[in-house]
């Protein structure tokens, strides 16, 4: 466990030190959402309706953007291989990274969403929602991004292959809970749509370490 | 010139390190399914070292990648004390410690961030010998320096720093002498004499002639043969 910890203190110090790593992908996140009501329409009727289909897949979007951070430098730097032989397994690795992911990510998207929430005129009650799916679906988001990241590991132009591989992946998370913070809009029971998230978030974070760990064997070989 | 080395070795098991031994049996190495020389066999027990020739290429690096276990490209036995490294990991990378042209360096952080945190993954506590190591090597006034802001050379000390703070039996150094100057050489050399004669082992490759390390033998890759047929052109990692 205190193993863990420093792991995790070390990801999040790294990243902190290099603030892009950080603010583009919540930058990102912002703006994108932000640019729906001048595309498509200003009317706050239709905004609310879109509303929870676009700041999750912004959220999608943004995490698979700051995937790369954690774990392309380290696998070139040659951190992965020193930290494989001083006796670290590649399933606690992965979930350091994961967790340092989304505390450095994850979690600002989850604190930010209300407001962009209020932009698109969503009801309060619908944004305490969309916050609670956040802070449920995004954790899963990274566990899986992670296998991807560990599979494309020292590719040129990994990334590309990285969405093709995980998108497929995130598609669950996203119409779940899209659908809760939607069926919350109308009035209806959301519950469901959130119990789904949770054991999903249950599934990834059982998977993602093992699956990430063999990954990042055959990459590293 | 003479370096003080004094160290602290009580952490180390004198006793275990003394029986240890490194057995390497009909090791060939293969990339894109060719075998890159031919078949290395040697014996490593306390106090031996062996350096690794060959020309660019012969597969040096992928030869120590294989000793560590960090690639599975190979054919033949790496066994750690009669026991196949894949087979238990645990003691061997307990005893080993690696440095290859990648340092395992985060720039982003401090020279003394970098290295605590690799000595506390093997040893509970942080220790004075961080600072001890990078006396030696006269990078201390880099303690609190991002490793970023340091010269090749720096940054090869910084590594190198790591086998006098995490005292192990087995260093595996891939060219360890590259950017360093004069004295840091002379210091390595030291330093490997010494830990020889306390019963540790050494596995280095170099393309210099390094005289000074006393029972260092030299081992030459040869290529493997390849009847001819085909042409080995790509260049390695």
């Amino acid at each position: 466990m205190s193993l863990l910890l420093s792991l995790v203190k070390r990801e999040i110090s790294v990243v902190l030190k290099s603030r892009s790593e950080f603010i583009y992908p919540l930058a990102f996140f912002v703006i994108v959402t932000s640019l729906f009501p001048l595309a498509v329409t200003p009317d706050p009727n239709q905004l609310a309706f879109i509303a929870p289909g676009i700041i999750w897949v912004a959220a999608l979007l943004s995490i698979l953007l700051s995937l790369n951070g954690f774990y392309q430098a380290d696998y070139e730097e040659g951190g992965l291989e020193q930290l494989l032989l001083s006796g670290v397994s590649g399933a606690n690795i992965v979930v350091a990274k994961s967790i340092a992911n989304w505390l450095v990510t994850g979690l600002p998207l989850v604190l930010v969403a209300p407001m962009i929430g209020i932009s698109f005129n969503m009801q309060p009650h619908t944004n305490w929602i969309a916050m609670l799916s956040l802070l449920v679906g995004t954790p899963s988001i990274c566990f899986i991004g992670s296998i991807g990241m560990c599979l494309t590991l020292g590719l040129r132009n990994g990334g590309v292959l990285l969405t093709l591989l995980v998108l497929p992946l995130f598609i669950p998370v996203l119409i779940f809970g899209a659908s809760a913070v939607g069926a919350a809009s109308i009035g209806v029971n959301y519950s469901g749509q959130l119990a789904i998230l949770g054991a999903l978030l249950v599934f990834s974070i059982m998977v993602a370490p093992f699956a990430g760990a063999a990954a990042m064997k055959i990459s590293i070989d | 010139m003479r370096f003080r080395i004094d160290l602290d070795y009580k952490s180390m098991n004198l006793q275990q390190i003394s029986t240890n031994q490194l057995k390497v049996e009909n090791l060939t190495v293969f990339r894109s399914e060719l075998p890159l020389f031919e078949p290395v066999n040697f014996n490593l027990s306390a106090g031996d070292a062996v350096q690794i020739s060959g020309v660019n290429g012969s597969g040096k690096t992928s030869l120590l990648r294989c000793l560590c276990g960090l690639s599975h490209r190979h054919e033949g036995v790496i066994s750690w004390n009669d026991i196949h490294i894949d087979n238990d990991q645990t003691d061997f990378h307990d005893q080993l410690l690696y440095i290859g042209h990648a340092l395992g360096l985060k720039p982003k952080l401090t020279v003394e961030q970098n290295l605590n945190f690799y000595r506390q993954l093997r040893f509970d506590e942080a220790d004075s010998l961080i600072k001890n190591a990078l006396d030696q090597l006269n990078i201390g006034a880099y303690y609190d320096e991002l490793v970023g802001n340091l010269s090749a050379g720096q940054k090869r000390r910084v590594a190198l720093a790591r086998i006098i703070s995490e005292p192990v039996g087995l260093w595996i150094l891939d060219e360890p002498m590259v950017a360093l100057d004069v004295d840091g050489q002379t210091w390595l050399e030291q330093v490997c004499n010494d830990h020889l004669s306390r019963g540790g082992m050494i596995v280095l490759t170099s393309h210099q002639r390094i005289s000074a390390i006393k029972g260092l033998d030299e081992y030459k890759l040869i290529p493997a043969n390849l009847d001819g047929n085909y042409m080995i052109n790509e260049s390695l990692e």
